[in-house]
């Protein structure tokens, strides 16, 4: 039940006007969903992956209360949003022209 | 360095902000509404970790850069722009 709910969200999301991209990455760091090719689809977790441990890092040097849910990468280009709950987390790329 | 106090005195009086640094080059707070032990560790936690974003952006694509970086948190947000001269 819970399974039918993610993936619907998540092909929901990818169907978004300007999504350029939607991975999902489990706790063991494995890309579990993704619409994009599997070299991007890899390239974009390691990545991504080791600059939310950084910044959960911070956070933690900062309030051993606090802890980041949501990064949010703006570049030239385009938008990356990780956002993190528990042990998984979800990068969303997303090109600013257009969209919403 | 007025605009620098102009820009830094809009941002503060916006609801919400509890705190403004503005940072130099060398990631070394040279304006702050905080006092300075906390401006100096956020200042410099923050400063590496935008050099670390910014480091991602440039490995995924050489001809793209960072511009801004928001990091949504459970008690707060702390946003950090990237300029030419000041961050």
């Amino acid at each position: 039940m819970l399974q039918n709910e993610a993936e619907k969200t998540i092909k929901r999301i990818q169907a978004q006007k300007g999504v350029e991209g939607v991975i999902v990455v489990n706790a063991e760091g494995i890309p579990i969903e993704s619409n994009l090719d599997h070299q991007r689809t890899l390239h974009y977790t390691y990545n991504f992956q080791q600059l939310l441990a950084r910044t959960q890092k911070v956070m933690k040097d900062l309030d051993p209360q606090n802890e980041a849910t949501l990064l949010d990468v703006q570049t030239e280009k385009n938008n990356i949003l990780v956002s993190t709950d528990k042990d998984y987390f979800m990068i969303a790329i997303k090109n600013p022209r257009e969209g919403p | 360095m007025a605009e620098v106090e102009d820009t830094l005195k809009r941002i503060q009086s916006i609801n919400g902000v509890i705190g403004t640094i503005v940072l130099n080059a060398e990631g070394i707070p040279i304006r702050s509404t905080l006092d300075n032990s906390t401006s100096v560790q956020y200042a410099g936690l923050l400063h590496q970790l935008t050099m670390k974003a910014r480091g991602t952006v440039r490995d995924i694509d050489p001809q793209n850069d960072l511009s801004f970086l928001r990091i949504r948190s459970k008690k707060h947000e702390i946003m950090v722009s990237t300029g030419v001269k000041y961050a």
